[in-house]
């Protein structure tokens, strides 16, 4: 749901994951999980090519 | 629902980014209505039961030494359960101090920030108010960037 609203709002970049509302990061305290997630987000930072960049990470 | 929502017609919002990441500061968004407990009050869901189109479009700084025991959150349109056990499943300020740790990223933010997600059609308050303090206090603090995490 949230990568469609990042795309119809045009954001700068977009990291698409599929876990529940509230979770963002991953599950509770799976430390590995949410530090990808986060570590994702800042590989997306650095290397994205343009505005409205958008990755999507696999883990659910 | 979402997919009837409209495009945004004007032009995307972009800085390149060219700092080094292992210098520099990283803050974080969470929109999951989260508090401190005993500085802050709560996001206004009372409110939010009374006039159910409208949402508390208020911010909360969270520190980054912030203890979980005294994280509170108010929600109405998530669960917030493991929230409160580990506050990290939606603003990861403990993995993003490890990554500090690790010299992978500079440093983090001071404070971080949330905001309750649910808001009225345009959010208006959010663009004409939070939004600029949160930019504020971001030039403020001299953080590079911030991650916005929608919950």
């Amino acid at each position: 749901m949230m990568p469609i609203l990042s795309d119809k709002y045009r954001s700068s970049r977009t990291l698409g994951v599929q876990f529940p509302f509230g979770h963002s990061f991953g599950a509770v305290n799976d430390r590995a999980m949410q530090r990808r997630t986060l570590d994702a987000a800042l590989q997306l930072l650095i290397n994205a090519p343009g505005p409205e960049a958008r990755v999507d990470v696999d883990e659910q | 629902m979402f997919e009837a929502a409209p495009r945004f017609e004007h032009e995307p919002v972009w800085a390149d980014f060219t700092k080094p990441l292992n210098e520099a500061r990283i803050g974080l968004l969470s929109s999951a209505g989260i508090f401190i407990q005993g500085e802050q009050d709560g996001f206004d869901i009372e409110r939010e039961r009374r006039e159910p189109t409208w949402g508390d479009p208020t911010l909360r700084p969270i520190r980054s030494d912030v203890n979980q025991a005294d994280i509170g959150a108010t929600h109405l349109h998530i669960r917030t359960d493991d929230l409160l056990h580990d506050i990290n499943v939606a603003l990861p300020i403990n993995r993003l101090d490890e990554l500090v740790a690790d010299g992978r990223v500079g440093s983090a933010a001071p404070e971080h920030f949330s905001v309750m997600g649910f808001q009225e059609n345009g959010a208006e308050v959010w663009r004409t108010t939070t939004g600029p303090e949160i930019a504020a206090r971001c030039h403020a603090a001299e953080i590079d960037a911030l991650i916005l995490a929608p919950a």
